[in-house]
């Protein structure tokens, strides 16, 4: 045990903080050399495709099982999907060239008074060193 | 004298250790039964908007400004709020505060047809198309490129091909580059073992939780010390606050264009072509070399996402004469935000950008 000393009074809350803290990075480094080595890749690369395989099966019975249904699919509604974006984007670009045309014709004057100066310099000589 | 001295500073030490534990029932119980404070982010408005791409402006704070504004461009793995997590702890704040006129791109979480796009769309399309709207919309030819992380590897790939677009300073942080030096990544992705193209091809863009977990898994322990923090911490209303601001953006992933995924693997982490040349977008080679404008790299010493070892090269290989790379402790976020950054970063960017603002 710690002896107490009088710049460091003995604390045994924060003994028990340091050495949660302690355990964090040793455990973290283990665990990274671990994880580093080429079984832990091979592991890895097994597991993501057994669980895609897995994705996989169930995405292509359920597939048919909304085709016999006679309901749309997630390929269905992705098509729905990409058509409405392009609505979207084209009622974006309809309202960004309206919103620019507005800004064309207002004046000017108008415009820079709802804008702060554009004057600042800085406190330090150009270049900032 | 001295033992009775101890025995006090002991017993002090203990009350407040039985006071805080009577704190953290109380506030643990308040914890679990209220959601994470929502983001209160500073007033702006929105300028443009592609697909999920947006692009706001934020209200000036301050009457005189510097003539250069400043473009934030975030990762593609997380939400832009990083910058702008609470007043107090906001880059957007700062940077209004100081005389920046600022805009901030925000991609979105990509839709599952948003799984086709590539580098090219985010780095030949989105951002000179954001750039363009930055300029007509402040009247500046120019603007001032701040990118975070993959923010900054987009931001560097635009300036390299497009010098033209106006880009008068360029600002990294935490910007990965040379891809071998993230070896728990490039183990994890392996080519021999890890079949990118079955991922893709299955899930079209990658699940949120997939690069949650692989963040999580570089740190593997951290999630539970920071738990076990937090339960320590009860008692502190200011600790609780910023744990549940900062947790809030960080489980708050968004999913990864999975054709950028698969591009991101092949020709970054496999082939490391960033770093060591060959690289083509849009059937332009990229040479960093190109980048000629002021450049700021911000590299964190503690970063185990973006490790030195992949962030360090970046400031040789960039063509600009007038370059410097800063190195500041923290580590990936707290070099960005919190206490950290307010206190280091945030300083170091101004006095870097002021003199190159007018």
């Amino acid at each position: 045990m710690t002896e107490p000393s009088p710049e460091k009074p003995f604390d045994p809350f924060a003994m028990w903080r340091e050495a949660v803290s302690k355990f964090e990075s040793q455990a973290n480094s283990s665990l990274n050399s671990a994880m580093g080595s080429e079984e832990f890749a091979q592991f890895m690369g097994k597991a993501t495709g057994l669980s895609l395989g897995l994705q996989n099966a169930v995405n292509d019975l359920m597939g048919r099982y909304l085709k016999a249904l006679n309901l749309p699919s997630r390929e269905d509604i992705n098509a729905l999907g990409e058509r409405l974006q392009g609505i979207e984007d084209t009622l974006a670009r309809l309202a960004d060239t309206q919103e620019r045309l507005e800004r064309r014709s207002a004046s000017g004057a108008e415009v820079t008074t709802l804008r702060p100066a554009k004057t600042r310099q800085p406190p330090t000589p150009a270049g900032g060193q | 004298m001295n033992a009775t001295a101890a025995a006090d500073d002991i017993g002090v030490r203990v009350r407040t250790e039985v006071e805080r534990t009577i704190q953290r029932g109380i506030r643990g119980v308040e914890f679990f039964s209220t959601a994470a404070p929502h983001n209160r982010g500073m007033p702006r408005e929105m300028l443009y908007q592609r697909g999920t791409l947006k692009l706001y402006r934020y209200k000036p704070l301050v009457g005189e400004v510097y003539r250069v504004p400043v473009l934030l461009i975030m990762s593609l793995l997380n939400r832009p709020y990083i910058f702008d997590l609470t007043p107090g702890v906001s880059l957007v704040e700062f940077l209004l505060k100081r005389g920046y006129e600022v805009y901030l791109i925000d991609w979105g979480a990509p839709r599952r047809e948003d799984s086709r796009l590539v580098l090219e769309d985010y780095a030949l399309d989105f951002i000179p198309e954001c750039i363009r709207r930055v300029a007509e919309d402040s009247g500046e030819k120019d603007v001032s490129v701040l990118g975070y992380c993959m923010g900054g590897i987009l931001s560097a790939l635009h300036a390299a091909v497009r010098p033209e677009d106006g880009v008068k300073n360029l600002v990294c942080f935490a910007t990965p580059i040379n891809f071998k030096g993230m070896k728990l990544f490039r183990n994890w992705a392996d080519r021999r073992h890890f079949d990118v193209d079955r991922l893709v091809d299955t899930l079209g863009n990658i699940p949120p939780e997939v690069i949650t977990q692989s963040m999580d898994m570089l740190r593997p322990v951290s999630r539970i010390k920071s738990q076990i923090d937090l339960w320590d911490n009860m008692w502190n209303d200011q600790f609780v606050k910023s744990y549940r601001i900062f947790d809030r953006w960080a489980s708050d992933q968004i999913p990864f264009p999975g054709e950028c995924f698969r591009q991101l693997i092949k020709e970054f982490m496999w082939d490391n072509k960033l770093a060591e040349g060959g690289l083509k977008l849009g059937g332009l080679p990229i040479d960093l070399k190109n980048i000629r404008v002021p450049f700021l790299h911000v590299i964190a010493e503690h970063d185990h996402i973006a490790p030195s070892e992949a962030t360090r090269v970046l400031i040789d290989l960039v063509g600009s004469e007038d370059k410097e790379e800063i190195v500041l402790k923290g580590g990936h976020v707290s070099l960005v935000a919190g206490p950290n950054a307010i206190k280091r970063m945030w300083p170091k960017l101004d006095q870097w950008l002021e003199g190159r603002s007018t």
